[in-house]
């Protein structure tokens, strides 16, 4: 076989695969919508295919990674039916990100004449740092977008780790190009030109390399990268640091806490200082985790999370959760590479624009809606926003299901944290994560009924 | 290991050729713009064009949030030259030759935008219009070697 005639094979396995993920189920969405894009994508390659030359080596080398990208894709959609993940936390996410991430500018539009949200498919995946949102690239030819949600298979349960998903969000959001050119300006802007560090190549590598105030455990990392990858000065911004992909984990970062609250730092901070307990590393693509934390316990402050007030029992608990969240700040001063006003106008600008996608702005959080909560998990009983009460109907008592308010899940999670933090040897960790993954679940079910209920009404 | 290495020269060059020859084909034919086969051509035009208009010509998977390190070890990044050098000259080329240096890209992309929606919709195009996109496609696809 010739490269091309391989590639056209190809082509045949990748249907036959295609044909063969009908035989699992995909949760509430089905599989219908999948699979007539994947067939629609593979159509497509092979009359790319089919129209180049045996000869046009670039041609088909171009062509084969278009399929190499749909078949990892149709791979990844085949596992998510193992479903091994928090669908309750997923169900509340995808509604406060589909309309952040739907691309308002395209062809493909509904009956309505709306931009289809895109399909996603959810798995999970081995260790702790496989929180990722896989996003279709503009250059693949598609219809519709498919997002593909990696979960950690051992955190399943751990849903107030799961706000970091909220910084992979933005990634998402990044990539479709109207928000691509808005979400830079803002950054490029009003956070780096307006940096002391950032502001060029050189302002950088002098930021890392001024031996007199640089922390010594960024020294000791920087003659490691030295010793095994001969990089100094010289060549840091060049053969070292992807400055550009710098920004975007920054903005990332801001976009998280932005649609998560508190509960994103909280997570952040946890996950972050897991794998980097220094928080010195210096990534190609990720700056220092000391200087995405501070940034973001800066942010937090600026916004107020920490200045509610609650009942002086709660209050323990709370002093305790940011008390936790302060000792993973760097009181170096060298790590807060940007300052209060800086970050102060970015949380403004990138409000803007969350805020004109539904629901995908945490709103402000109140003590009214936070501490009854709190008080909820700390009675080990699961945070929802209704009480199961009796009523008499015709001189007998019988359930009433009085729904109170509708309670955010973002909300279940602050609470979660705070309770958490409270030091009840008899509540740990783990145990805080179930009751929430379940007050998030019963509040799925009560939305739900009450959708049934609202359709039936009318 | 892998059994290679493999490098990803996928700057689509020879995707967005065929594809802009299929577009200069619909403004004459609108009837098979209609449907499944044209569509994700026309989508994919589409988001071209889109990037094009924002100058937003990252299109990177990024890592997850807690992906520090490759694989795990230490290492330099890779120098691959940008996927869109080529197609972005052969835009600019298509865009100043079709609507002349002084029609902002703003401008020159919303046109060619509108007919592409009309084309999914099989509606009928000014005669302006399908003269301005056929050009342009010409050009772009001849540009893109």
């Amino acid at each position: 076989m010739d490269a091309r005639e391989f590639l056209l094979n190809e082509c045949a396995n990748l249907n036959t695969v295609l044909e063969e993920t009908l035989r699992y189920e995909y949760g509430v969405e089905g599989s219908r919508i999948f699979f007539e894009e994947c067939l629609n994508r593979l159509e497509l390659i092979e009359q790319l295919i089919n129209a180049a030359s045996p000869t046009s080596s670039t041609a088909l080398s171009e062509y084969f990674y278009k399929l190499e990208e749909l078949s990892s894709l149709i791979s990844r959609i085949e596992r998510s039916s193992l479903k091994e993940y928090s669908w309750p936390f997923l169900e509340e996410f995808k509604e406060i990100s589909l309309s952040a991430c739907t691309d308002p500018n395209t062809t493909q539009v509904d009956e309505n004449g709306n931009p289809y949200p895109p399909q996603v498919h959810v798995l999970a995946e081995g260790g702790l740092s496989s929180y990722l949102i896989h996003v279709d690239g503009r250059r693949i030819p598609s219809k519709r977008r498919i997002l593909t949600i990696f979960f950690p298979r051992t955190l399943k349960h751990y849903v107030l780790l799961h706000p970091i998903l909220g910084h992979e969000m933005g990634h998402a959001i990044f990539s479709i190009a109207a928000y691509e050119g808005l979400l830079d300006k803002v950054v490029e802007e009003y956070l780096i030109q307006k940096s002391r560090f950032f502001t060029s190549e050189s302002s950088i590598a002098e930021w890392l390399y001024t031996t007199s105030v640089t922390p010594k455990s960024v020294s000791i990392f920087l003659s490691v990268i030295e010793a095994e990858l001969e990089i100094d000065q010289s060549n840091v911004m060049t053969d070292y640091i992807d400055f550009v992909a710098w920004k975007e984990e920054f903005l990332c970062d801001f976009i998280g806490l932005l649609m998560f609250g508190p509960s994103f730092l909280a997570a952040q901070c946890d996950l972050l200082y897991s794998i980097d307990s220094t928080g010195s590393e210096i990534g190609n693509y990720h700056p220092p985790t000391a200087c995405r934390v501070n940034t973001m316990i800066a942010a937090a402050q600026i916004l107020g999370y920490d200045t509610l007030k609650f009942d002086t029992d709660i209050q323990i608990a709370v002093d305790a959760f940011w008390k936790s969240i302060l000792e993973k700040k760097q009181l170096d001063s060298w790590f807060d590479v940007f300052t209060n006003d800086q970050i102060q106008t970015t949380l403004t600008k990138l409000s803007a624009f969350l805020s004109t996608h539904k629901k995908a702005l945490y709103p402000q959080p109140t003590t009214e809606r936070i501490q009854p909560l709190i008080k909820q998990v700390l009675k080990k009983i699961p945070p929802v926003g209704y009480e199961f009460k009796l009523k008499t109907v015709d001189g007998e008592l019988t359930p009433d299901l009085a729904f109170d308010y509708s309670v955010d899940f973002r909300d279940i999670l602050f609470a979660g944290w705070i309770a958490a933090s409270a030091g009840d040897p008899s509540l740990n960790f783990e145990d805080a994560n179930k009751l929430c993954e379940y007050g998030i679940l019963q509040q799925r079910a009560i939305k739900m009924m009450n959708a049934e209920v609202n359709k039936g009404a009318v | 290991m892998s059994i290679m290495s493999v490098s990803r020269p996928d700057a689509s060059t020879s995707m967005y050729k065929h594809f802009a020859s299929l577009i200069s084909s619909y403004v004459d034919a609108p009837a098979n713009s209609v449907g499944a086969d044209a569509a994700i051509p026309i989508e994919s035009i589409f988001k071209l064009l889109e990037m094009y208009r924002f100058n937003a010509f990252k299109d990177e998977s990024r890592r997850g949030a807690l992906a520090l390190r490759a694989n795990g070890h230490l290492s330099r990044i890779s120098k691959t030259p940008s996927w869109h050098g080529s197609v972005l000259n052969a835009l600019n080329n298509a865009k100043i030759d079709t609507f002349g240096a002084e029609t902002s890209t703003e401008d020159a992309v919303i046109e060619l935008e509108t007919v592409l929606k009309k084309l999914t919709k099989n509606q009928a195009l000014e005669e302006n219009h399908k003269a301005h996109t056929r050009n342009f496609f010409v050009q772009f696809g001849n540009s893109l070697g």
